[in-house]
């Protein structure tokens, strides 16, 4: 840890609670989202009359009433401060977050409870329910007319042009994958936990060429919910806070047009320039980072988007062992996406909580004193970060 | 298969595409271009990004290279049975449009290869290798 300025943060993490996280379709997202947040005023030693702010995130591919602002009355919250949902599809739980620590910091809320939740395993698996319109191209209708569907379409072109510009092939990503399967091998609670051969990589079935099966993000039904509090009160409760130094948000304005490169041009950029620079810090500060990654290829963006390595370096960074276990800059330490479980934003933020509490039994990263999370959504469009940390003064 | 995605896509409830494809259909493929000559433009504007006035569609040459492409083996659309390949095109006037391409079978395309428009008869616009 080494930024230019001292700072003291305003705000902490003072609470985590989740849901049971199942592949069966036994819960709607609300129920789940009911118990994460239950879980959390639990563990932050909170009454839930104690909470004054609720900011709600459900998957952008629900409608609202999946996640309703009653949320509040299945709570049996009271009078509120604070209320909204927000949706800035991956980069929302982050942004939750951001907001919530700025209206503490602005004076009118003193407990937020931010909570995501998803139910997207049904009968057949989840496959069905992420297979939908998005629009990369910018004309309403044109993708899904044209076969390009679902986020696995978009970020196949990202991996295909990727390819191309650096010379990679699948190799890349599967150093991506194998990587997040060794820490989920030490996290009880990840769904995938065998080591993951290469021919078996190889050999999984095809989604949206090139990627395979296991480039994808393994998906869940559940809910995470967090309570941000002020620094001042973040020591009242049972457990170590996770202090929030700084957040940075980055949309991208690459455009689908000649000499733009949207594929690769993410807004990781923006989004580490924004947090990077009010930190007064540099990459370098950072002892371990949980990247939203639904794609194995989004890890390897990430890397380079945030400026861990060079354009074209994140596979051989991850292939040398650089974010595994034992690695100089662990990364995804939980298993990531792709082999923990995929609750969206919230994998990323749940893991690092876990991580700056030094609850992380045999995946403990062996320093935390400063963290990045990251938030990352649509077509390779929105990003948001965050520094999180067990000092208060960094 | 299908479950969400009818076999007739989605309306086009956007004027723009249905204009594009009418006349995507008579062998005519257009861009979104600056109306008062800045030039032509990606489809996701509403408005030029360089003077801010209103764009029009108009006519391109049809010829353009692969920025990239992938392959689904899913089938989601009665007209594209698996395995379909989706190619992003850039068209030489600069913008870039997702289309499906047209020569399964022959050799496989790369990024880069050049590419021309070779029809839209039933509604989804198709290229095929120059």
């Amino acid at each position: 840890m080494n930024v230019a300025r001292k700072r003291s943060a305003a705000a902490a993490v003072i609470g985590l609670g989740e849901s049971t996280f199942s592949r069966k379709s036994d819960k709607t997202a609300r129920a789940h989202a009911v118990d994460a947040c239950l879980g959390a005023v639990s563990d932050a030693g909170l009454k839930v009359a104690e909470i004054d702010g609720l900011l709600l995130n459900r998957s952008p591919i629900e409608p609202s009433s999946v996640l309703p602002l009653h949320l509040k009355r299945d709570i049996g919250l009271g009078d509120l401060s604070l209320l909204a949902s927000i949706e800035a599809e991956g980069s929302s739980a982050i942004q939750m977050i951001q907001y919530a620590a700025l209206a503490i910091g602005a004076g009118i809320v003193e407990k937020v409870l931010c909570v995501f939740a998803d139910a997207p395993v049904g009968a057949t698996g989840a496959g069905d329910a992420y297979s939908i319109s998005m629009n990369l191209i910018g004309l309403d209708g044109w993708d899904e007319r044209h076969g390009l569907i679902g986020a696995t379409g978009g970020f196949a072109l990202s991996v295909q042009r990727y390819f191309h510009l650096y010379g990679a092939d699948s190799n890349a990503l599967f150093e991506a994958a194998a990587a997040d399967r060794e820490w989920a091998a030490l996290n009880p609670k990840a769904f995938l936990r065998k080591p993951l051969a290469k021919d078996e990589y190889f050999a999984s079935r095809w989604i949206v060429e090139p990627l395979r099966l296991f480039d994808c993000a393994y998906p869940v039904n559940g809910a995470v919910a967090v309570i941000v509090s002020s620094a001042d009160r973040a020591t009242d409760g049972p457990n170590p806070p996770v202090y929030l130094h700084g957040f940075g948000q980055g949309h991208s304005g690459a455009r689908n047009f000649a000499g733009d490169e949207p594929e690769i041009q993410t807004g990781a950029e923006i989004a580490g320039r924004n947090l990077f620079d009010g930190l007064g810090a540099t990459p370098r500060a950072f002892d371990f980072c949980e990247f939203y990654n639904p794609f194995s290829i989004t890890t390897i963006l990430a890397l380079e988007g945030y400026g861990f390595c060079k354009p074209g370096e994140g596979a051989d960074f991850i292939a040398d062992g650089a974010t595994r276990p034992g690695g100089k800059l662990p990364a995804n330490t939980g298993g990531g996406h792709l082999s923990s479980y995929y609750l969206q934003g919230m994998t990323p933020v749940h893991e690092a909580i876990v991580q700056i509490r030094g609850q992380g039994g045999e995946r403990q990263a062996p320093s935390t004193n400063l963290g990045l999370v990251t938030g990352f959504g649509g077509r390779m469009e929105y990003h948001s970060a965050m520094a999180v940390s067990p000092h208060r003064d960094i | 298969m299908g479950s969400r995605l009818d076999d007739e896509p989605t309306k086009d409830v956007n004027p723009v595409v249905s204009e594009i494809l009418r006349r995507a259909k008579t062998g005519e493929l257009c861009c979104l271009s600056c109306a008062a000559g800045c030039g032509a433009t990606d489809y996701a504007a509403r408005i030029c990004p360089v003077c801010g006035k209103s764009v029009e569609l108009r006519p391109v040459s049809g010829h353009g290279r692969i920025h990239s492409y992938s392959v689904f083996h899913t089938q989601y659309n009665s007209k594209l049975p698996a395995p379909y390949t989706v190619l992003l095109v850039e068209l030489e006037e600069g913008p870039r449009l997702a289309v499906v391409f047209d020569g399964e079978g022959g050799p496989p395309q790369k990024v880069g290869d050049a590419v021309v428009f070779s029809g839209a008869d039933d509604g989804i616009v198709r290229f095929s290798m120059a």
